[in-house]
């Protein structure tokens, strides 16, 4: 873990081989974040005690696959990088688990499903037929209330404009009026309040 | 046995009082309560607010913007134009040209109770006025503004087209105007303070200024391992999908991916009980969520541009 040596606000404050180690020191040393140098005999014990630990994981791998294992860990924050990271990538993994971000190497990406990501998945799907950016800018109108005539001057169109795109918000989004449209709207993130 | 029978009669003195007086009541409320013409297939229901000729309804009801009329009890009809709608609460104000209307008195806040005897009082189709009744279930205290506001919960049936009705209390006063859709499936009225509050907003400034925090957010269900860390178990929270940069969440440091769980020490479980808590000027404690760890961050709610 030499890599981290003179990064300021960093400090190892313990060093130990495998997760059957780290439960001992860890109490005394009191860390923020856990750096490991991946094994994959030892991920799954390494993660059950960082969990039990309430403390983040940083995990330098070699094997891509384990991002899954870590998006379904219960630590309160993790970061996988490959194993040839570069030291400002670490710095960066470092500072951002001990803020409770997640951090992961690009290639990675694709490898987290939703499946993986279940616990931020939301209760509502994409649209069947997505809305169109002007349609999202007259749905963002109609929740302040405004008529159709006061729409059609903000954003320059014809009134008739604006209807043909109030009619395509109800029908996009299923609903029969605009109030409708405008919470229903507001409950799929599609207003910003 | 026929000397029975006109002794039972007899009995129901105050029983026959009562329905003469509920159909008394909804002779008078006939006054005011006016049958809203959008031109779609089911009309709706408005109330005369203000005999300068302000009527409100429900802003779900009203398909357009535009050739609206009112039809009173006795047949006259009036055209009216849409002096604004507010989608928060769903009302919507008209107003007509030509007076002659008359105003629906209203019942003030102390003398609205739970177990009170209210009458709902439709105008939507062409069969003439329809009456329902019902007690005030329950009272919903709401603080949009200064003043005490609530939302009313009854078991009175309120039929399509019934929103925008009033509801009238044993006095013979509105104690709030009825919605079916607001109250998703069960019986509600907004509170006459509510009401009066929208009206004069819109009748001043065409809209209802509503706070602005800068975020779009989707509701999710929390992991099992978060729910036990929280003081308040709650089964969901709101993911925060985007931050306007700049915006007072901005400002506050939250980002994309927290999950806000609460406002004030208040639990958020879905957006709407979010658009209730912004209110222009305030500041608040927005508690959330991020990598399974609370923060509370301190934003100041700004006015919707």
């Amino acid at each position: 873990m030499s890599i981290l040596n003179g990064v300021v606000g960093i400090e190892t404050v313990s060093a130990v081989s495998g997760s059957g180690e780290l439960n001992g020191l860890a109490a005394s040393a009191n860390p923020d974040v856990i750096l490991a140098d991946d094994d994959a005999t030892d991920r799954a014990a390494l993660l059950s005690v960082a969990a039990e630990l309430g403390l983040p994981v940083v995990l330098l791998t070699s094997d891509r696959q384990s991002v899954r294992q870590l998006s379904s860990a219960h630590v309160p924050a993790w970061a996988c990088l490959l194993k040839e990271a570069e030291a400002a990538e670490i710095t960066a993994a470092v500072f951002a688990a001990a803020a409770g971000l997640i951090t992961l190497d690009g290639s990675m990406v694709p490898l987290l499903t939703a499946a993986n990501v279940r616990s931020v998945q939301t209760i509502y799907g994409e649209l069947p037929d997505p809305m169109s950016p002007r349609e999202m800018e007259v749905l963002q109108l109609l929740a302040q209330g405004l008529p159709n005539k006061v729409i059609a001057n903000r954003l320059n169109i014809s009134q008739h404009t604006v209807k043909f795109h109030v009619a395509g918000i109800l029908s996009k989004l299923n609903v029969g009026s605009r109030t409708e449209a405008v919470t229903i709207g507001a409950r799929r993130g599609l207003i910003t309040i | 046995m026929a000397g029975e029978k006109v002794s039972a009669i007899g009995r129901f003195v105050g029983l026959k009082a009562l329905s003469d007086e509920l159909a008394g009541l909804v002779e008078s409320a006939a006054a005011y309560t006016v049958r809203v013409e959008d031109g779609s297939r089911l009309t709706g229901t408005g109330v005369v607010w203000s005999e300068d000729g302000t009527v409100v309804t429900s802003s779900h009801g009203l398909e357009r913007d535009e050739d609206l009329s009112i039809e009173s009890s006795d047949g006259t009809v009036r055209s009216v134009t849409l002096v604004g709608r507010d989608p928060e609460s769903d009302l919507a104000v008209l107003k007509a040209s030509n007076t002659g209307l008359i105003a629906a008195p209203k019942e003030e806040n102390p003398e609205v109770k739970v177990g009170q005897l209210v009458v709902a009082i439709g105008n939507p189709g062409r069969q003439g006025l329809q009456a329902t009744l019902g007690l005030i279930n329950s009272r919903y205290e709401v603080q949009t503004n200064d003043k005490p506001e609530y939302i009313l919960k009854t078991d009175a049936v309120l039929y399509p087209g019934f929103s925008g009705s009033p509801l009238i209390g044993a006095t013979g006063k509105v104690v709030g105007l009825v919605n079916r859709w607001f109250g998703r499936g069960s019986s509600v009225a907004l509170g006459v303070p509510i009401v009066e509050q929208v009206v004069a907003s819109l009748l001043e400034h065409g809209r209802v200024q509503r706070g602005y925090l800068g975020i779009r957010t989707q509701i999710v269900p929390l992991p099992e391992t978060v729910l036990t860390a929280l003081e308040r178990p709650q089964a969901s929270g709101l993911l925060i999908v985007q931050v306007e940069p700049g915006s007072p969440a901005d400002v506050a440091g939250v980002l994309l991916g927290d999950i806000l769980i609460g406002i004030d020490s208040e639990s958020l479980v879905d957006v709407d009980g979010l658009r209730h808590h912004l209110r222009a000027g305030r500041t608040v404690q927005l508690h959330t969520l991020r990598g399974g760890q609370q923060r509370n961050v301190e934003a100041t709610i700004v006015a919707q541009r």
